[in-house]
């Protein structure tokens, strides 16, 4: 696994982690320890997504606010790498 | 309502190219019966729902079938 591949696997495995909790939340929202779950894993995907912004470029519009320039369009799509 | 990640729900790497099967993933994809109809479906029935629990479950899951099944 490349440095590239690693950390961008980082990002999706807490967004997994959080898309998951996130649905056994809507059923059980009083769920406490759910809830810390959920942010704690919250906080490692926001870590992960910026450690990989910062250094490969975009995951969604909003990673490019600060940019002065557009590189959204720049390969590789995900299908692509 | 619709918002693109570039990446992948999990990691996904092409190796070689399979005409046949690439064309069955894509009406698995978009056809008759493909997820996408399924994540519409989730998504339309939520509106009828009367309760908010079960409201965001149709969103969430209809939003994860969009993610999950049709991430590209």
């Amino acid at each position: 696994m490349t440095e590239k591949e690693e950390m961008l696997f980082n990002v999706q495995k807490y967004r997994f982690a959080l898309i998951d909790i996130a649905m056994y939340l809507d059923s059980h929202k009083n769920d406490k320890e759910a809830m810390e779950t959920f942010k704690k894993y919250g906080k490692d995907y926001l870590e992960a997504k910026k450690a990989y912004v910062d250094k490969f470029g975009p995951l969604m519009h909003s990673d490019l606010i600060g940019e002065s320039k557009w590189t959204w369009t720049d390969a590789p799509w995900p299908w692509e790498v | 309502m619709w918002s693109y990640d570039k990446s992948l729900i999990y990691p996904v790497k092409i190796k070689k190219s399979d005409p046949s099967l690439a064309k069955k993933i894509m009406s698995q994809f978009g056809g008759p019966h493909g997820e996408m109809g399924a994540a519409t479906r989730y998504l339309t029935q939520r509106f009828g729902v009367p309760y908010g629990e079960i409201t965001g479950i149709l969103t969430d899951v209809g939003t994860e079938d969009a993610n999950l099944h049709l991430k590209s």
